[in-house]
């Protein structure tokens, strides 16, 4: 039951919100929302609950152990965290993703080819036990609690990830919902579904004929980067407007996860608005964790590393690491020419910076999309130009005409307006209006299954 | 939704938001379900944009002769030509293939005919199959069960929840809405439909047989757009499906007690698409439906069995095509030609 579906929307979002609201601040609020997230887990594949089930319990008795100092915290630490390492590789590794990213469906993931959201249920159970082993949590953990925290259907598919203290108050139904929360909800849900199906979805069809026409020249080839910039920034961020808008319905604050990433003007910049809740917990959990000192080598070193695991973290394929290993080399780069020209005064106008900046993310798209390497190698060759110019006509007439339409509109509301976070949401009437338009606009315009990208990971 | 249940001060919010919503989605349904741009509901106010191919085909073959062959299959089947048959034979053949037809629309479609008084008229039934035909991906298209005329023929079949449930919100799909629109402008203007059905069953597409006709069709365009869809069905490995297998021998069956000489025949798939599906099994699935299909044809009631899956089979060429998948008029002769002599001998 994904996000953009029907049964979501007309079925399960309304019962569970009705339900939370009213059980909101009673004891009965916890098991009812445990009830709806298993509910959304056995509708996507109840073959998958147990296996998620025991990761989960595994998790918990050894946070417990962690909690009561039954032996050493560290050992039980890395125990735990090598458990939930080794489950996730043994997924990832043995179940390849198939094809190219966008090929993955729905489907796929039901009929267990990669479990629901598996990265980010290990990534929310290993930041748990990681803040156990630094007294960041204190407090015992139930089993209940454990599972609501790793299962919450709000986040489960997708993210945002989230940290234990972020969310525990509200996984209890302790805190009742408040009128701004739910003005805010159905705010972030209609944006979100409108980025998805009114944005990303025309844009990855329009993709996928472009890239199944082959080797396109340096016009095709950018063309079609740029849609799949456009196509995965609003495929993802509509998701997480849509995650955290759902979540706000039941009083949950996540954290955002994208704060206008294509207006980056350097990498360091970029890695602080894309993907925020995943560059957070990298960098809270490996890149601090491995020490940093004075040094300039070990800052590119821990950079490295921090880069590479992002990019294992979507799956196991070498265009994945490759995209992580140029992210660091870009990082790295940037860090080492602000040491030199720390002392000098180089100042690049913004607009050429940005432009620059999505440039290279654009390059790095590259290597994410393609199936293989060599298919990536031949993309970027094609944006380089190796293959010639190309002809426009010959790709619109396989994009059609509305591919750099859409892709330029993509692109324009990505520079020039702001992230919905950053929208005060008021209860006017004629704001409730334009919104219930534009959600019963993106309703109308579901058409058949178009997956989230990120589903995959 | 209670109001008592809503966080206090939002539920006028909540109340404006929800209302706007269903206001919208029941004018969309209102007018898609009055427009009716595809026939599939009750009303019938204006012409369909575009023609339920099932409905029109059902209404020949109840209301018309009762042919002497009957081509059954999917929309990669149109191509093959009565008129051709009918020169070649001198059999009286009707085209009865439909869209995203599947084993039960085959069984629905024979049924009908067989229901006929004049029944013994049909000699030969011609089934064009693909390497998809057995596939589980769609077992009964929400099309059929939008055509109750033809629907009643297909036999008990437990409508699943899901699928009832997402047919029942086509009636807000903004693509439908778009279709009422032109419906509707349609009306106006007076223009014929785009898509339209010959009395022998042979199906128009106005606008792509006036690209071909003025040599503007882009053969390589709708080659390359179809195969994402056909990458992702050979991707997901599907097994051969045993409701489609039980179907497939009730018509066999029925052909065999009623003296139908039953023809079946693998349609082809165009060259550059089996060169892109090689790798994700085409040859494998070839193989796989062949050894079903000799299997049945050793244990049960004998019919004919034409593979002409890729071009080299019949001598067809590979600019005989409008896609991936369906051929033009000179490979669907190429195809028909063997098949002649075996229809002959049916009616002799």
């Amino acid at each position: 039951m994904p996000f953009n579906s029907y049964p979501f929307f007309f079925g399960f979002l309304p019962v569970v919100a009705v339900g939370w609201w009213r059980l909101s601040g009673t004891a009965r609020a916890k098991w009812w929302l445990l009830g709806a997230n298993v509910a959304f887990l056995v509708c996507w594949d109840y073959r998958y609950v147990p296996q998620l089930a025991a990761v989960i319990v595994v998790t918990w008795l050894v946070a417990r152990a962690m909690l009561r100092g039954s032996g050493s915290v560290r050992w039980w630490c890395v125990t735990g965290l090598a458990v939930l390492a080794a489950n996730l590789a043994v997924l990832k590794w043995l179940s390849v993703p198939p094809a190219h990213s966008t090929s993955v469906s729905a489907e796929d993931v039901r009929v267990g080819i990669m479990p629901l959201g598996i990265s980010f249920v290990t990534f929310n159970l290993a930041s748990l036990l990681i803040d156990i082993s630094r007294r960041l949590v204190t407090r015992d953990v139930s089993l209940h609690d454990c599972f609501s925290f790793a299962t919450c259907f709000p986040y489960v598919m997708a993210g945002p990830l989230v940290r234990w203290n972020q969310v525990r108050p509200e996984l209890h139904g302790a805190v009742p919902v408040r009128p701004d929360q739910v003005f805010r909800g159905l705010f972030l849900i209609s944006i979100g579904l409108g980025k998805k199906v009114l944005l990303a979805d025309p844009i990855g069809m329009r993709l996928d004929h472009l890239m199944t026409f082959g080797d396109a020249g340096f016009v095709g080839s950018w063309l079609a980067m740029t849609a799949f910039a456009a196509q995965i920034y609003f495929d993802f961020s509509g998701y997480s407007d849509m995650a955290v808008g759902v979540g706000a319905l039941l009083g949950f604050e996540l954290p955002q996860n994208f704060s206008s990433p294509y207006r980056a003007t350097n990498p360091a910049d970029f890695w602080r608005r894309w993907h925020m809740s995943l560059s957070c917990w990298v960098r809270d959990y490996v890149y601090l964790s491995l020490g940093l000192g004075r040094s300039r080598t070990r800052a590119i070193f821990n950079t490295f590393v921090a880069m590479l695991l992002i990019g294992l973290w979507h799956g196991a394929a070498w265009t994945f690491l490759l995209w992580g290993f140029y992210h660091a080399c870009l990082l790295s780069i940037y860090h080492v020419s602000q040491t030199i020209t720390s002392t000098r005064t180089v100042r690049i106008p913004q607009l050429v910076a940005r432009f620059g900046m999505f440039a290279a993310v654009t390059i790095g798209w590259a290597l994410f999309r393609a199936d293989s390497l060599l298919t990536s190698g031949r993309l970027i060759a094609g944006m380089t130009g190796l293959y010639g110019p190309g002809g426009l006509r010959l790709v619109l007439n396989h994009a059609g005409r509305a591919m750099p339409v859409l892709v330029a509109l993509a692109l324009a509301i990505t520079q020039l307006l702001p992230e919905p976070y950053e929208v005060g949401v008021t209860s006017a009437p004629w704001v409730a209006v334009t919104l219930g338009t534009l959600f019963a606009i993106s309703l109308m315009s579901i058409g058949g299954t178009n997956p989230f990208l990120y589903l995959q990971f | 939704v209670r109001t008592e249940n809503v966080p206090s001060g939002s539920r006028r919010f909540l109340t404006i938001f929800v209302a706007t919503v269903a206001g919208w989605l029941a004018v969309v349904a209102v007018v898609n379900f009055v427009v009716n741009p595809y026939g599939n509901y009750r009303t019938s106010y204006f012409t369909p944009y575009s023609w339920n191919v099932r409905q029109a085909k059902a209404t020949h073959l109840r209301e018309t002769a009762v042919p002497n062959a009957l081509i059954l299959g999917s929309s990669r089947s149109f191509a093959l030509s009565p008129e051709y048959i009918h020169q070649h034979t001198g059999l009286l053949a009707y085209n009865a293939s439909v869209p995203s037809g599947r084993m039960i629309d085959h069984l629905a479609i024979l049924r009908l005919t067989l229901s006929r008084p004049t029944a013994e008229r049909l000699k030969v039934v011609l089934l064009g199959l693909d390497l998809g035909s057995f596939w589980p991906d769609i077992i009964t298209p929400m099309e059929l069960r939008a055509t109750p005329s033809l629907f009643r023929y297909a036999g008990s079949e437990p409508a699943r929840f899901s699928f009832s449930l997402v047919d029942d919100l086509r009636l807000i799909a903004f693509s439908q809405f778009e279709d009422s629109i032109r419906t509707l402008g349609q009306a106006r203007t007076g223009q014929p439909p785009n898509l339209s059905v010959d009395p022998d069953g042979v199906v128009h597409f106005a606008q792509r047989e006036q690209e071909l006709r003025a040599g503007s069709y882009d053969l390589d365009a709708a080659v390359a757009e179809e195969m994402p869809y056909l990458e992702e069905s050979y991707a997901r490995k599907w097994q051969l499906s045993e409701t489609h297998t039980a179907r497939f021998m009730q018509i066999v069956e029925l052909c065999h007690s009623y003296g139908i000489r039953l023809v079946v025949s693998l349609m082809p798939d165009h060259p550059r698409a089996i060169e892109r599906l090689r790798s994700l099994g085409w040859e494998e699935n070839r193989d796989r439906l062949l050894a079903l299909l000799k299997q049945e044809q050793a244990r049960g009631p004998w019919f004919d069995l034409f593979d002409f899956s890729s071009i080299d089979r019949f001598g067809g060429t590979s600019d005989a095509f409008i896609n991936a998948t369906h051929v033009t008029a000179p490979n669907a002769e190429k195809m028909l030609a063997p098949m002649l002599q075996t229809m002959s001998d049916a009616v002799q």
